[in-house]
């Protein structure tokens, strides 16, 4: 309880930018990128429950960030039925055609990027990054971000975005702080697809005869 | 109107009137290809335009299809989720482009109306798009709203676990100025949509009006004039869901546009056809001058000639007709300008002799008046005319046949002498001869009557200067013309001299005194003839022929054409002498331009030896006419 307190006492920020660049190095929005610790000296994570509305036909918010055993409600603010569903490794979930109301709930077990969308409306689509720790901040418009509460010791540093993926780089926090920490994801390759319904079909397709 | 102007017009009329003539029934044939033309441009839209409404179909059945079979919208047709279905509809709508999309409950009563979306609870269940997609059966073809409104619709089941009918699903395509245009880029028609007299869209903005409701019209003219333009149209029912069919396509089609290469081939015949009018005025102008040049070139010729002016250009020599008239006429303007030239030369002579200004020239052999003489109870002596070595000669009037003639009284005695070779000339009957009538006995004594000549001696003529080259061939030709036809007669005139030749104003020549050369003084009386023109054999009293009268014949030439005699001496031996051994003076010697074969022809006349001379007078005229230069007329 002491070590506990202690580390909680003893503990920093880590500080850094997020860069995404794009096809002509130029930087993209860095707003969506999420960025996590990892390492020995992290503290277990405490679960917790978060909100994912369904609102005019979108996910609000699009991305969310949150450590492993935590739920997420789907209410649905709309007036027509939705449905939420993910196919991720390790996070699979159909909550069904629901109408208006406070919604299901799901929880998020295994850490990883859970990718959300509705089988009715091909457009709706959100994240929810699962992380082992509770190490985790979104960046801020300006790419800035800030890690609370990080208790030193040596860690990995994961940033993701959808269009940059995965980068990691190792961080040295120490009772007085950490250094500023510079990540840059390449966001040159990316391309937007479409992509598929619940029942892994083509949302255009999935109402000719070959598709029953 | 010239002849030139007559060619010209004639020729244009009649290529004027092929023309014309091919021009029109070219066209009368492309006129009558118009209608039909028409007609088949609008079918050919037509079927264009029926594929296209098909394809539209076909999507729209498509739709349906997807919709139905959607899992989710299948959920929410079943729990009869309006706002999800309508909300899931325009989802659809924009993403597969259709106007509209109807749905209804299992019972037909309208869930969701992308139009309408108020309209909710309608029941639709009798509509003959719907009912038979309740009843499980995909239908398709224009559709009537009852709300208002044609479309292209198609309609189809939305069956859950296969089976049970959930509802209808129904894609719609308004038949608006939008698909108008494309089914006019699809067929290059202007395209209407009418319902009874509505039209709900039309490529051609007019929908409204008074333009936009003849199209309605019913029936609809084949020919329709819309907006300054004029269209074939047709009427065609789109496909119909129930009956009576629920809407028509107008298809119009540009006449203008349609036509467009038929009369552009019909304007480009016209022009054709102006060039080649055109053309012929002037290739039928140009050719009629070119023609009629010479002959109106004639004819001014002629009119100038007429007038008295012989100096006028002739049209160039040429093979065809026209050539030939101009060489007939320059030959006869030749002849013309010679016998004026003879008349005025003559004229000229008679009235000298007439003044008395001159030499009396009926008096050849000067002679004192002799009285009159006593011809007896038949002729009466109206004047003398003449008097020579045979006799004198006296104009007198023939009572018997009331007539004057010419009576040569010859001395007594003579008629043994002469009548015989009288009797043979009498038959001689020639223009160029003078006729013979009769011999008689006078109380003056024997006498021949013979044709009065109203004319002057040859040899009135001569003495002065060279006769013209013109009027000494003609005299020339007509002495041998006479003599020939007297040779024919077995005649020969053996006294032959300019003083026997007599010449009328008109330059008719008559020789006088055929068979009167024995009573011609020669030497002795044996030799026969007048000294200066007695022949190379006369002189030495050889016998004579044919050819004695070529030498005189040549003599007379030799004077006319040189002005003077080719032997001359006053003393008759000697002048026989050089007759008989003498060259006479070259013509041209004399006359430096007389013509080389004339001076030939002269000169063989004159051969000593008969038989070197023409032959005969026919053969010396010959050589004449062949030996005369070009240009001058005999």
């Amino acid at each position: 309880m002491s070590a506990v307190l202690a580390a909680l006492l003893l503990a920093a920020s880590v500080r850094g930018t997020v860069t995404i660049t794009g096809k002509k190095s130029e930087a993209l929005d860095p707003s969506r990128a999420v960025v996590w610790l990892e390492g020995r000296a992290a503290p277990p994570a405490v679960p917790a429950k978060v909100v994912m509305t369904t609102r005019g036909k979108k996910f609000t918010p699009e991305v969310l960030v949150l450590p492993a055993g935590s739920e997420v409600l789907f209410p649905n603010e709309d007036s027509i039925q939705h449905n939420a569903f993910s196919s991720s490794e390790g996070n699979r979930f159909d909550v069904g055609l629901y109408g208006p109301g406070p919604g299901k709930e799901v929880v998020m077990r295994t850490p990883g990027v859970v990718r959300v969308y509705c089988n009715v409306h091909p457009q709706m689509a959100a994240f929810v990054i699962v992380t082992p720790t509770g190490l985790a901040a979104r960046a801020k418009p300006d790419g800035t971000f800030e890690i609370t509460g990080v208790p030193p010791g040596s860690y990995e540093l994961n940033a993701w975005d959808e269009r940059g993926g995965t980068s990691t780089l190792p961080v040295e926090v120490k009772p007085e702080g950490a250094p500023e920490v510079s990540v840059t994801l390449d966001g040159s390759r990316f391309k937007q697809r479409p992509h598929l319904d619940k029942e892994g079909r083509s949302y255009e397709e999935r109402g000719t005869p070959d598709y029953p | 109107m010239t002849l030139a102007t007559k060619f010209a017009s004639v020729a244009t009329a009649i290529v004027a009137a092929v023309v014309l003539a091919g021009i029109g029934a070219v066209w009368a044939v492309m006129h009558r290809m118009e209608d039909p033309e028409l007609d088949a441009a609008v079918a050919r839209s037509h079927e264009l335009a029926r594929d296209v409404v098909g394809q539209h179909l076909r999507r729209l059945a498509l739709i349906d299809t997807l919709l139905a079979n959607d899992p989710p919208f299948r959920a929410y047709v079943t729990e009869a989720d309006a706002l999800s279905v309508l909300d899931n509809l325009r989802d659809r709508r924009e993403l597969y482009g259709c106007d509209r999309l109807i749905v209804t409950d299992r019972d037909g009563r309208l869930l969701a109306d992308t139009k309408r979306p108020a309209a909710g609870g309608l029941d639709l269940s009798r509509d003959p798009l719907i009912a038979p997609a309740l009843e499980g059966t995909a239908r398709s073809g224009a559709w009537l709203d009852p709300a208002g409104g044609l479309f292209l619709a198609a309609s189809s089941p939305i069956l859950q676990g296969g089976r049970d009918v959930a509802g209808a699903v129904v894609a719609l395509d308004a038949t608006d100025d939008a698909l108008a245009l494309e089914l006019r880029n699809a067929t290059g028609s202007e395209v209407a949509f009418v319902t009874g007299s509505t039209v709900s869209g039309t490529s051609i903005g007019v929908a409204a009006g008074a333009a936009g409701r003849a199209l309605g019209v019913q029936p609809l003219p084949s020919r329709l004039p819309l907006e300054s333009h004029e269209y074939a149209a047709g009427r065609f029912d789109l496909p119909a869901i129930g009956d009576p069919p629920g809407g028509a396509l107008v298809l119009l089609r540009s006449v203008e546009r349609e036509l467009a290469p038929l009369r552009r081939v019909r304007t480009a015949l016209i022009v054709a056809g102006a060039i080649a009018i055109a053309l012929a005025i002037a290739a039928g102008t140009a050719l009629a001058g070119r023609i009629t040049r010479p002959i109106a070139d004639l004819a001014k010729a002629t009119e100038r000639i007429a007038q008295g002016d012989f100096d006028v250009p002739l049209p160039p020599p040429s093979a065809d007709e026209v050539g030939r008239l101009a060489a007939a006429f320059g030959a006869m303007t030749v002849q013309l300008k010679e016998k004026e030239a003879m008349d005025t030369y003559l004229g000229g002579i008679v009235a000298r002799s007439q003044s008395g200004a001159g030499e009396p020239t009926w008096s050849v052999v000067p002679e004192p008046q002799s009285a009159t003489p006593d011809l007896g109870e038949r002729f009466e002596a109206r004047g003398l005319l003449g008097r020579g070595a045979t006799g004198t000669v006296w104009r007198a009037y023939d009572r018997a046949l009331a007539e004057t003639i010419a009576l040569k009284l010859l001395p007594s005695g003579s008629l043994e002498r002469v009548g015989r070779e009288i009797r043979l000339a009498r038959k001689i009957s020639h223009r160029n001869v003078v006729r013979i009538h009769d011999l008689v006995e006078t109380p003056a004594g024997p006498a021949i009557g013979m044709e009065l000549v109203d004319g002057v001696p040859l040899a009135a003529l001569l003495g002065r200067e060279r006769l013209p080259l013109g009027a000494a061939l003609r005299i020339a030709r007509q002495i041998c013309d006479g003599l020939a036809a007297a040779h024919a007669e077995g005649v020969v005139h053996r006294d032959l001299k300019p003083a026997n030749v007599l010449v009328d104003p008109s330059g008719r020549v008559k020789i006088a005194d055929f068979g009167l050369a024995e009573l011609t003084g020669g030497g002795g009386g044996k030799l026969a003839g007048t000294p200066s023109y007695m022949a190379p054999e006369q002189t030495t009293g050889a016998p004579v022929d044919q050819r004695t009268d070529v030498w005189a014949a040549g003599v007379i030439l030799y004077e006319m054409l040189c002005g003077r005699l080719p032997f001359r001496d006053d003393d008759a031996p000697r002048l026989y002498a050089s007759i008989r051994g003498d060259d006479p003076p070259r013509p041209r010697s004399l006359v430096p331009d007389l013509p080389e074969a004339l001076e030939a022809i002269v000169l063989r006349a004159l051969a000593k030896i008969p038989a070197d001379r023409p032959g005969t007078a026919r053969e010396l005229d010959e050589a004449l006419v062949s030996g005369t230069p070009r240009g001058v007329s005999i």
